[in-house]
């Protein structure tokens, strides 16, 4: 085995041994789903945003960085504000309402502050998470495998059984907890290779004067963050597009869990320091990887864009650490893919078994419950993944957009209104839905902005204006 | 580089820590009272 296999080797080992570590800790359905609501700030702010970055943090943002220089900085703004308001908009009274409800998800949530008894809100928002997350979990797999067979030579298919077969396996031993604490060491990685990547790479050119001349030879438009253009398509399409990709953030349920398990609603401000921390580094640091690639490779000359990272890191560093650095964005894509299984495991057992049909049992049924169905998701969206590659692709483009525009503004408006009705929030929920699917197949509208954008409006237009019509009567 | 650019990529990485630091201290303090 050479050094840079035995670099991963290690890192899925301690994945593995976490889960074994957390195994004894789960005692009830809360221990499973929230980790008892006993995490502290910096374990939640840490595992949000592990789980809040796919492989794509550490792959596709470099690799745009690489392919459009400081351009790519729009997104990176976009994110960091939409992850600053999620974070002091929706986590405090979230973690608030939910403590005082008992609510273990968010369509639990929704039908406590709404008292929802025909369990329409949560029939509805249980179903629109089942159908997103689980082709997110097929993607997630998928997205494991490619990871595997660019940077180690695996077949594609060996890498995605690996990946799903790791991840189902300490998520079924330890639940929350084990997702939470993998989530730290993943979150640690990817923090470390996003900041000293750059660092050792832009030293290795020759200094930060070096660097930026190199970049400017390369064509000043890669210095420019309008990147070369101008009016309209610089601000609908660059600026508002990616400022608008933020927005997604305040309505994914595998998020938003994070800020519900955090122990005291007084933690919540250090969950902020922490999390903000970690984007103010990170974030501008995973950009400025594919800036150092434009410099080191020179433009275009990467076949595909996406493996800058990688190829940096075997550049820069000796083997066993350069394999440690490339499992990052195997740890980014777990980190994702074990809370959006977790999700998955929720809206079955909890929304849809114990709720909607109003099952009962004891606490340690409900764990086992819960391991069971964990594997069952795991693997249908395994076998998802190697059957239905085409939808999943189709389907994953919307559910960015489709989660964070149907529960973001009514999840806001629901927290921060005290107005909000239930036929608002329904309504929300579907106008977002909706504006997304619609949006996207109009290619006069694709083209004119990104489609979260409208259909967020859209969406908090809709809460407002039906909970103000129905509040009134 | 330009000096737009600048405002843009620096600036807003300023302007967020400040945000951050003024919601830890001020706002976040009051979403505590009960």
């Amino acid at each position: 085995m050479n050094s840079v296999a035995l670099g991963l080797v290690l890192y899925i080992l301690l994945m593995l041994v976490i889960g074994f570590l957390t195994y004894r800790l789960m005692g009830t359905l809360d221990d499973f789903l929230l980790g008892g609501r006993r995490i502290g700030p910096f374990v939640a702010a840490f595992s949000e945003r592990a789980s809040g970055e796919s492989a794509w943090f550490l792959l596709g943002l470099p690799g745009l960085a690489y392919a459009t220089g400081m351009s790519a900085y729009w997104t990176v703004i976009g994110c960091a504000v939409g992850i600053f308001l999620s974070w002091t908009l929706i986590a405090p009274r979230l973690r608030k309402e939910t403590g005082r409800y008992g609510a273990l998800t968010i369509p639990d949530y929704l039908e406590a502050r709404f008292g929802d008894q025909g369990h329409l809100l949560r029939g509805v928002s249980t179903f629109v998470i089942f159908l997103f997350y689980l082709v997110y979990l097929g993607a997630q797999f998928i997205g494991a495998g490619k990871i595997l067979e660019a940077t180690f030579g695996l077949p594609q298919a060996w890498g995605m059984v690996i990946g799903a077969g790791v991840v189902m396996f300490y998520t079924l031993m330890g639940g929350f907890l084990a997702v939470a604490w993998t989530d730290v060491v993943q979150g640690l990685i990817m923090l470390l290779v996003s900041v000293i990547l750059p660092i050792a790479g832009i030293l290795g050119l020759g200094g930060w004067g070096a660097f930026v001349e190199k970049l400017a030879a390369a064509g000043p438009h890669l210095l420019d963050i309008g990147g070369g253009k101008t009016g309209r398509d610089l601000i609908l399409g660059l600026a508002i597009g990616g400022l608008g990709i933020g927005l997604g953030y305040m309505g994914q349920p595998h998020l938003l869990a994070r800020y519900m398990a955090i122990r005291d609603p007084r933690e919540v401000r250090k969950g902020v320091a922490v999390a903000m921390a970690w984007v103010l580094l990170a974030y501008w640091g995973a950009a400025l990887i594919g800036l150092v690639g434009i410099a080191h490779f020179g433009v275009g000359t990467l076949a595909d864009q996406e493996t800058v990272m990688p190829k940096l890191a075997l550049a820069y560093f000796p083997g066993l650490i350069a394999g440690l650095v490339i499992s990052g964005s195997l740890a980014a894509m777990m980190s994702t893919a074990d809370s959006q299984l977790l999700v998955v495991t929720s809206a079955v057992v909890e929304d849809f078994y114990r709720k909607l049909l109003g099952r009962s049992g004891s606490p340690r049924f409900f764990v086992a419950l819960s391991r069971w169905v964990t594997v069952g998701v795991a693997l249908f969206a395994l076998i998802l993944a190697f059957s239905a590659k085409q939808l999943i692709f189709w389907l994953v483009l919307y559910a960015w957009a489709g989660l964070g525009a149907s529960f973001g503004p009514p999840l806001l408006l629901s927290l921060r209104w005290r107005r909000t009705t239930r036929e608002g929030v329904l309504a929300g929920v579907i106008v977002g839905t909706l504006t997304v699917l619609i949006w996207y197949n109009v290619p006069i509208l694709k083209g004119f902005v990104y489609e979260l954008v409208p259909a967020f409006l859209f969406s908090f237009l809709a809460t407002w204006l039906v909970s103000l019509w129905t509040g009134r009567r | 580089m330009s000096g737009w650019t600048l405002f843009w990529v620096a600036g807003t990485w300023v302007l967020l820590f400040l945000a951050t630091l003024i919601y830890i201290r001020v706002y976040g303090k009051r979403e505590e009272e009960p």
